[in-house]
């Protein structure tokens, strides 16, 4: 199965380069996208940038989530952010991620994505379900998730520590028969 | 401990036991486990026997997410020795060691959907239900939903008063 690139209307989700790390650098540098996202460090330098591409370019497999892919979302021939998709071929589960940097924000960027990653899962993946998660308190992705169709299922309370405070994360799925296909 | 894993209704709601359950599973599952707990990704898991009267009668075991200072908890009484509160002793003793010596912020388990004895052992550690992912899994060939129970230190202490 080829992943990459996925195209949505205006973006196209790609693989990640080396030559990425100074824009992961200059849009991750600003607080407001970080500190919403489990694992992104703060302040976030050059090495951090590396040490991601040099893990993201490999193939990675974690029991939970599955086949873990990293993608540069690309608008207009900018990076704008990146988003992750996770295929658990065994539950037939598709899981994704994504942040968008502060310059691009307000264009229903987030939104394209997601969309765009229900679709690849169902269509293309043949996935039965697709989940993904946010901080409770990240009320601009919970509305994001719930525009791409996923609905809220659960509610891990102070499931994880960051930048020194308890979280809760906010767990959401659409399952096949609930998909309408956004193309 | 194979005569209690070799249980369909164990099976049917804990999707990690393989059905049949042999000798040869228990054997494969011990060498993993000879040089002390598995360590994962998600954490280091510590297993442990339920023994009662001088006999096995079950296991518990819990995950230890170091981080997130959350432990995991999962347990299997034999069929024989259900209903006598066996299962609620050792979860509430799991939860106290977590959040006493460990000091977890989080204790949580999930529960196949239909399983009607965990969810009550569960409430008796101070657990609430925090949700369910909708047909998370796949299990005996049918998709299943999982539920979320979480009892948080601050809930637990009150309890404990």
């Amino acid at each position: 199965m080829r992943i990459y690139p996925i195209r949505t209307r205006r973006l196209t989700l790609r693989w990640p380069e080396m030559e990425d790390a100074p824009v992961l650098v200059k849009l991750l540098s600003e607080p407001s996208v970080s500190r919403n996202i489990p694992r992104i460090p703060y302040p976030y330098r050059r090495a951090d940038a590396v040490k991601w591409l040099r893990q993201v370019r490999r193939p990675r497999f974690n029991p939970s989530f599955g086949r873990g892919y990293d993608f540069m979302i690309e608008m207009d021939g900018a990076v704008v952010g990146c988003c992750h998709l996770s295929w658990n071929l065994k539950e037939r589960r598709a899981f994704f991620g994504y942040w968008v940097g502060k310059p691009y924000r307000g264009q229903g960027i987030a939104t394209e994505v997601s969309k765009g990653l229900v679709d690849f899962a169902f269509a293309r993946l043949g996935a039965q379900r697709v989940w993904a998660m946010a901080f409770a308190e990240n009320t601009m992705s919970r509305h994001v998730l719930e525009k791409a169709g996923l609905m809220q299922e659960a509610l891990l309370r102070r499931n994880a520590l960051f930048h020194g405070r308890w979280r809760d994360d906010a767990c959401y799925g659409v399952l096949r028969r609930e998909w309408r296909g956004f193309r | 401990m194979v005569p209690l894993l070799n249980d369909p209704e164990v099976a049917r709601f804990i999707p990690l036991i393989a059905h049949p359950y042999t000798r040869r599973h228990w054997a494969a599952w011990m060498r993993k486990h000879r040089g002390g707990p598995e360590r994962r990704a998600e954490g280091l898991s510590y297993p442990f026997a339920i023994e009662m009267d001088g006999r096995v009668v079950g296991n518990i075991g819990y995950r230890w997410d170091a981080k997130d200072r959350a432990a995991n908890i999962g347990y299997i009484v034999g069929k024989r020795y259900r209903r006598q509160g066996i299962a609620t002793e050792a979860a509430r003793a799991i939860t106290d060691h977590a959040v006493r010596d460990l000091r977890a912020e989080r204790v949580w388990a999930t529960v196949l959907k239909g399983n009607r004895g965990s969810p009550q052992v569960l409430q008796a550690c101070g657990m609430r239900l925090e949700g369910v992912l909708r047909e998370h899994q796949v299990h005996q060939g049918r998709r299943v939903d999982i539920e979320y129970y979480a009892v948080l230190r601050s809930e637990w202490r009150r309890r404990r008063k």
